[in-house]
């Protein structure tokens, strides 16, 4: 095993847009860990003197209607998404993981009811979904990260379903069978462990398209309440200043790109290198 | 029943259904296995043989219930275990079938629960019927509940090697997990230090060494690796073990050390084989008994010596005539089948070999022949056994 990860880390590192991809994300998380040590400025506190400043030395990505330092607010509006989005996809691919297991290892009956139910998620809009949950339980950071998980939950039994699928034909299936072992353990200990890489890549890159989708929640007005920022509502309230004031918008929505981006480079850089046709 | 058969079969039938169209109707039936009889007795090997896609691997992996059999009784150590892996309410409906309406037709049939002893012919199925006319309802109620026990037992006693010993390892276990699971799950051992110490027994038995015991499949070789799949296995302490084609993914010089351990540990451990191939050479080297398999039925059932000496069905005779002969002096006529081995969908009527019999007769394609004892020990379903000479 550890031959194995070896190999993987020398094919992964090879990439340097690997390497300078997931700096950044390493980067991120760290200001997500600690924002109050990137910080300049408490994100809360107006500052009457400066409305709507642009660009400076002394507020680098400039203030917001309010005279909020817009870079402090985008430090602590990371830790926001990042937290919401990574506790949700945790949340789905723990249920998706064991959703699609469990149907891709009995099919027949069991598998064509749990998947004309993940079909019927699916052909539902998915933001509309979201939307629904929060509307009727309130927008609370516990009932977006539930709202958002259950988006993702379709996507990773969908994934994890076709890999049981295509681990149950091998041979150690039946002979787990043969001794007589129970279906619940052959799926936790034959199943998904040989499914890990599936599951690491899926991870990646559904975690970015979840930073999306808290982002679109908290542009609809929808995200983490205020005056508490994410990046999301930060794009939305700055809308309304877009041709005086882009800087508002400008700025958050970059850093939106950036992490999305740095994710997603990083997620095909594993899919590139666990993939075992490569 | 006799004490020596340690496995029976009786009308093993195993049918895969082929689906199509929106609703998944069942358009045709595969019939993979068609009406299998056999026995094995206590410490011999059976050799099951034949061409690709007769029907020997689900024959062997329905014996295992590894595949759920379509129909049939499967008698290990004198107890019917074909209703053991089947849901209670399937369990119950196939007792009434196989016990409870056969008995009672017989009984009208004969008038007399004697003769209705008498009429069937196998040992297993008169001490039933003796059984259950004493008292029919205890009979089947005594059935249905050693069914969960005998679940586990089977799955001790009765135990499979596979043929790619590739993929029938899981590559994220190290090889103390995958040869000490069955024990585990069969709760042969107390604690972790007996569990380590018949680890490294079976490990010394099949020849490899101790410190194997934390690698992963993927540092072994191919034989090595069949070694792992032999005493995962053997940990169990079974009696039966089908081996599924063993060796034929092996290097020739390897099946050979691969079948000498094989029958060193049959000795040893007074096991018992159905192996299941496709090598003629390899059946002859260790069957004392050989089945022929062909579409899905067994066509001829004899010892090794009758069957390599006299084979009387022409699909054997054919096999036999394609071993190849070292002795360039001796050219042996060679029969050559012509056309290929019929859909097992939609097999031939009559005899499931005539299309391609060379000696076959109008009366082969309407008349199914019977698969009956035609010298001592020597079974063949055929309607002109013998008639095709080499």
């Amino acid at each position: 095993m550890s031959s194995e990860y070896r190999k993987f880390k020398r094919k992964f590192l090879k990439n340097p847009l690997n390497i300078i991809c997931s700096l950044i994300f390493i980067f991120f998380l760290l200001v997500a860990f600690f924002p109050s040590f990137f910080a300049p400025y408490n994100p809360l506190t107006m500052d009457p003197d400066s409305f709507m400043s642009p660009p400076s030395s002394q507020h680098w990505f400039g203030t917001d209607q309010f005279g909020r330092d817009i870079l402090s607010r985008i430090i602590y509006g990371v830790q926001g998404s990042l937290f919401i989005a990574s506790m949700a996809i945790v949340f789905a691919s723990i249920a998706g993981t064991i959703i699609g297991s469990v149907s891709g290892y009995f099919g027949g009956a069991v598998d064509n009811i749990i998947m004309r139910f993940i079909d019927a998620m699916f052909a539902f809009p998915s933001i509309i979904l979201a939307l629904f949950i929060i509307a009727l339980f309130g927008a609370t950071i516990r009932n977006l990260i539930i709202a958002i998980g259950i988006i993702y939950i379709p996507i990773f039994s969908r994934t994890i379903r076709g890999s049981a699928i295509s681990i149950k034909q091998n041979l150690y299936i039946v002979s787990a069978r043969s001794i007589g072992k129970k279906s619940s353990k052959i799926i936790l200990t034959d199943i998904i462990p040989n499914i890990s890489s599936i599951f690491i890549v899926s991870f990646t890159t559904n975690f970015s398209t979840a930073i999306l989708s808290e982002a679109s929640l908290g542009f609809l007005g929808l995200g983490v309440p205020p005056p508490y920022p994410t990046l999301g509502r930060m794009v939305g309230d700055g809308n309304n200043f877009l041709l005086s004031a882009p800087w508002i918008t400008l700025f958050p929505g970059l850093i939106i790109a950036v992490i999305v981006l740095s994710i997603n480079i990083v997620g095909d850089g594993l899919r590139d290198t666990l993939d075992p046709k490569n | 029943m006799q004490n020596n058969t340690l496995l029976k079969v009786n009308n093993l039938v195993k049918y895969f259904p082929v689906k199509a169209g929106v609703f998944r109707k069942t358009i045709a039936q595969v019939k993979a296995v068609d009406d299998v009889s056999f026995e094995v007795k206590k410490g011999e090997t059976v050799g099951l043989v034949g061409e690709s896609g007769c029907g020997k691997t689900t024959a062997g992996m329905s014996i295992l219930r590894l595949y759920e059999p379509t129909a049939g009784q499967i008698i290990l150590d004198g107890k019917d275990t074909s209703y053991y892996f089947l849901s209670r309410r399937k369990a119950k409906k196939f007792l009434k079938k196989q016990y409870t309406e056969k008995f009672e037709k017989m009984k009208q049939k004969y008038s007399s629960e004697d003769q209705v002893i008498k009429n069937l012919n196998d040992e297993f199925n008169k001490q039933a019927a003796k059984d259950y006319f004493e008292n029919p309802h205890k009979f089947i109620e005594k059935m249905m509940d050693m069914r969960i026990k005998g679940r586990s037992e089977f799955r001790r006693k009765a135990q499979m090697i596979f043929q790619d010993p590739y993929s029938s390892l899981n590559p994220r276990h190290r090889v103390k997990t995958i040869v000490g699971e069955g024990a585990k799950i069969n709760e042969l051992v107390e604690n972790k230090d007996e569990l380590k110490a018949m680890i490294e027994d079976i490990l010394k038995k099949v020849g490899l060494s101790v410190d194997h015991m934390s690698r992963f499949p993927h540092e072994f070789s191919g034989g090595q690796r069949q070694r792992i799949g032999i005493a995962r296995a053997l940990i169990l302490k079974p009696e039966l073990i089908v081996c599924d084609e063993a060796v034929s993914a092996l290097d020739v010089s390897i099946q050979a050390q691969i079948l000498n351990l094989l029958n060193s540990l049959q000795k040893e451990f007074n096991l018992t084989f159905l192996f299941i191939a496709h090598d003629l050479a390899v059946v002859k080297h260790i069957s004392d008994r050989v089945a022929v398999m062909y579409l899905g039925k067994i066509v001829e059932y004899t010892t090794k010596d009758q069957l390599f000496e006299k084979p009387l069905h022409p699909y054997t005779v054919a096999l036999m005539s394609a071993i190849p002969n070292p002795d360039p002096e001796n050219k042996s006529h060679r029969i050559i089948l012509e056309g290929d081995v019929p859909s097992p969908i939609n097999p031939p009527s009559g005899c499931p070999f005539h299309p391609r019999c060379p000696i076959a007769k109008d009366v082969c394609s309407k008349e199914v022949p019977q698969f009956k004892e035609i010298e001592e020990g020597h079974k063949v379903a055929c309607l002109f056994p013998g008639k095709l000479k080499r």
